[in-house]
């Protein structure tokens, strides 16, 4: 199982089918990578991003909570 | 540990079932208790009770008889007396020994015990001293029998030995007057003018023309008439001690019998008492413990109604509003059971379709901003 794969499962508790896409879209969008070519480093810059980006579909607790678990990841 | 809401639902029926046990039990307890108070009542009070009362009715029996041994004294003699009532005297003592006997055995008290054992002592006491006064009268005798038997032997002894003196006849009148009085009164100075009398009989057959060897007889049965008098006397006062003694023994006897008997009542009354007491303890405990059912019910109704009912409500909300299209509401995650996960599902759902719908607005914008 690939990081990205392991970080889309450790998101879908909280986007639900929508989690690959929006971790895709973090990885591109603001890492410049493509999701498949994720690593350890790219963690703590992810989490930020999808502590940022997640507001906008979710409440800033569940946010934080998943963006806390990623980095931990 | 996640508690389900089946396990919730479990938990109150419980504890409220659990109080309606303890309720029931209470009730269940507390009726053995009167139950019990009861019997204790009827059983051991109210035997106790009738305990005292035959044993103040043998007592009042005994007495009976014997009023009836010193009444028909006069009439029917003492030997008869006493073998017609006064021998009647000592089964009564006896049925009043066994009921003591039972008594100290129910008792549930010491002092109820100590007092039936007071009363056998008192029994025997009471018979010894009727036993001795029925001596006493028997060796005092009447008319013909015991000591006044004796004495009247003696005084016919001495009237037959002065018939031929005028001087003694009139002494021995005035000797059998005051003798008389005695046995009727029973004073004490009658007693002392008898034996002065007696002197004054002998001074006058001093005195009297009569033979030598007829004075020397009359003078001889003067002396035995005074010496079988002092006997009589003596007697008499035996028959007065004897009698103070059953007199006071027939009466602590009553006084205890009396006790006993209202012993028996008390007894009885304080188990009532008892039994009054646990009843409205039951009621009053049973009262509380079916306020704290309700109680329970009232708080658990409010809990269930708290954690399940409010928290579906606010689901059915944000489902209902999410399905018109309004995604401006946050579903929170506030307990965990089913309740909680569904919470979770709903909100996962609510965010996936933000994010597409987000998706898609940028998109219909980029392929805008495109065409043009």
């Amino acid at each position: 199982m690939s990081l990205y794969q392991e970080i889309t499962k450790i998101s879908a508790p909280y986007l639900g089918p929508a989690a690959e896409s929006f971790i895709g879209k973090q990885c591109k969008l603001f890492l410049k990578i493509e999701p498949e070519s994720l690593a350890k480093h790219h963690l703590g810059e992810l989490a930020k991003w999808i502590e940022v980006g997640g507001t906008r579909y979710m409440d800033e607790a569940r946010t934080k909570e998943l963006a806390a678990k990623v980095a931990r990841a | 540990m996640k508690i389900s809401i089946r396990d919730k639902i479990h938990s109150a029926f419980n504890v409220i079932n659990g109080l309606m046990v303890v309720v029931a039990l209470t009730g269940v307890l507390a009726l053995l208790a009167v139950i019990h108070q009861g019997n204790q009542a009827v059983g051991v009070g109210a035997r106790l009770n009738v305990v005292g009362l035959e044993i103040e009715a043998s007592n009042l029996k005994a007495g009976e008889f014997e009023k009836e041994f010193l009444l028909n004294i006069k009439g029917k003699g003492v030997e008869k007396s006493r073998q017609e009532y006064a021998a009647k005297v000592t089964p009564e003592v006896a049925t009043i020994d066994r009921l003591c006997a039972e008594g100290a055995r129910i008792a549930r008290t010491g002092e109820d015990r100590a007092r039936f054992q007071e009363i056998r002592t008192l029994a025997r006491v009471y018979t010894k001293a009727f036993e001795g006064l029925v001596a006493a009268k028997e060796k005092r005798g009447f008319v013909d029998t015991g000591a006044e038997g004796d004495f009247r032997n003696a005084v016919h002894t001495i009237e037959a030995k002065i018939s031929h003196s005028d001087k003694g006849e009139i002494a021995m009148l005035t000797l059998r007057r005051s003798e008389k009085d005695y046995i009727m009164r029973g004073l004490p100075e009658l007693i002392t003018s008898t034996h002065e009398n007696v002197k004054k009989l002998k001074a006058a057959l001093q005195a009297a023309p009569m033979p030598a060897s007829d004075r020397t007889a009359a003078l001889e049965s003067a002396d035995v008439y005074d010496e079988n008098f002092s006997v009589l006397v003596a007697a008499d006062r035996e028959v007065d001690s004897k009698m103070a003694a059953y007199e006071a023994a027939g009466g602590e006897l009553e006084t205890a019998s009396a006790a006993v008997a209202k012993a028996g009542y008390k007894a009885s009354e304080a188990s009532l008492a008892a039994s009054s007491t646990t009843a409205w303890i039951a009621i009053l405990l049973g009262g509380l413990l079916s306020v704290g059912s309700v109680g329970a019910g009232i708080r658990y109704g409010s809990r269930i109604s708290t954690d399940i009912i409010h928290p579906v409500k606010t689901l059915t909300d944000v489902a209902e509003r999410a399905s018109l299209g309004d995604l401006s509401l946050n579903v929170a995650h506030t307990c965990d059971d089913e309740i909680g996960d569904l919470q979770d599902s709903l909100a996962r759902l609510v965010t996936a379709v933000r994010f597409y719908r987000t998706e898609n607005e940028e998109l219909a914008e980029e392929m805008k901003g495109a065409k043009q």
